[in-house]
């Protein structure tokens, strides 16, 4: 009886018969890996549908590049390194674009308008006045997030993402391991400083 | 006393994915002081708005299928790129004719460019460099027919004279 192979193994094997064009072994990369990808690509495009889309030419890339990925680096470096290179491209774009969305994205031209198209609220949801609050959070925290340098912003979102160490977040970002601490300990900093009002126990605390 | 290591924890907490049971041993009585215990708290509030302030979205069902549709429009047939050199020259049979005809004219070009490069050193001297040096006093017809010659008297400034004279005289 063979042994099992591990998660990595399996990854590096899938990837080797992707690199002699199996559509069917790529098919099962994307499954295995399509959350991870989307919800990191989601903390820096808060928009389920861009990020999404991103995600989407995140696996393409993968295809594209599979020529150059050597079974000596961990896949899901090789993955979250392209991934990380067009998230950034895509926030790179938006701050010279700010009116810019993605093709296809609901509210872009041709789409219904965003306040068509939200649906009725459910009576059993929190009162107004909670999800007036709640939204003012989210807005306050994303906003404390945007003004984040760009390696500060993507070092937190690999760290809060999925499982990666801190030596495989150093290797995506090309960096090394202190490096990468002291990204994401200033990033923190930032944060704590900016959402003081709203750390108490993680909830909305709203300024007496 | 304090036994944690304040760089230890703070790595740990702040890191990814804080060990939950670690946490709560943090967490309990005499192992962190009054103010870490505090920045701990503090920590554990960040990474609880950061988690929870947007909820992760579900994936489409239909993703994967979207990616290799995509994958395949682009060309069913395609492979992914080879390491390299070789990926530019892959095998593929729509493009490799074009791939092959812009190498080849690529190395015709650099051929001639050495070759170019190559006669440069034997020719004649140009016409600033005849100038110049029927400019020279002492330079008769005959050592100006001798190119060789010529492109040896370069276009350093020419001695002066009367510094010469002086020298001489002394």
């Amino acid at each position: 009886m063979q042994p099992e192979l591990s998660d990595e193994d399996q990854d590096a094997a899938l990837m080797q018969q992707v690199r002699e064009g199996d559509l069917v072994a790529f098919e099962t990369l994307v499954e295995r890996w399509k959350t991870p990808v989307v919800h990191f690509v989601y903390r820096l495009l808060p928009d389920a549908d861009e990020a999404e889309d991103l995600a989407q030419g995140v696996f393409v890339q993968l295809w594209r590049t599979a020529g150059r990925y050597e079974r000596r680096a961990k896949f899901s470096t090789f993955l979250f390194t392209i991934a990380r290179n067009l998230a950034l491209n895509e926030v790179r774009r938006r701050t010279r674009h700010p009116a810019d969305r993605l093709d296809g994205f609901p509210g872009a031209a041709g789409e219904p308008d965003a306040d068509e198209a939200r649906p009725i609220p459910d009576p059993g949801q929190p009162p107004a006045d909670d999800l007036a609050q709640r939204s003012e959070l989210v807005a306050k925290i994303d906003e404390a997030l945007a003004a984040l340098p760009e390696k500060q912003r993507v070092a937190l979102a690999l760290c809060r993402e999925g499982e990666r160490s801190y030596e495989e977040i150093a290797d995506i970002l090309g960096t090394t391991v202190p490096a990468t601490k002291s990204l994401i300990h200033r990033a923190r900093e930032t944060l704590k400083a900016r959402l003081k009002p709203y750390l108490a126990s993680g909830e909305w605390k709203p300024a007496p | 006393m304090n036994p944690e290591s304040h760089e230890d924890w703070l790595d740990h907490v702040s890191g990814p994915r804080p060990d939950p049971a670690e946490v709560r041993r943090l967490q309990s009585h005499g192992v962190l002081g009054p103010a870490e215990r505090r920045r701990l708290a503090d920590e554990l509030a960040l990474n609880a708005l950061l988690d929870g302030h947007r909820p992760a979205p579900a994936v489409s069902s239909n993703f994967a299928r979207r990616v290799v549709s995509e994958v395949s429009r682009e060309g069913a047939t395609a492979r992914p790129a080879l390491p390299g050199w070789l990926g530019w020259i892959a095998l593929r049979p729509g493009r490799s004719l074009a791939r092959g005809a812009a190498l080849a004219f690529a190395c015709i070009a650099a051929l001639a460019l050495l070759r170019g490069m190559s006669r440069q050193g034997s020719l004649p001297p140009d016409g600033a460099t005849m100038a110049h040096a029927a400019a020279l006093p002492g330079v008769d017809a005959e050592t100006l027919s001798d190119f060789d010659a010529v492109h040896r008297l370069g276009s350093e400034p020419a001695p002066d004279d009367d510094a010469l004279i002086l020298a001489l005289a002394q």
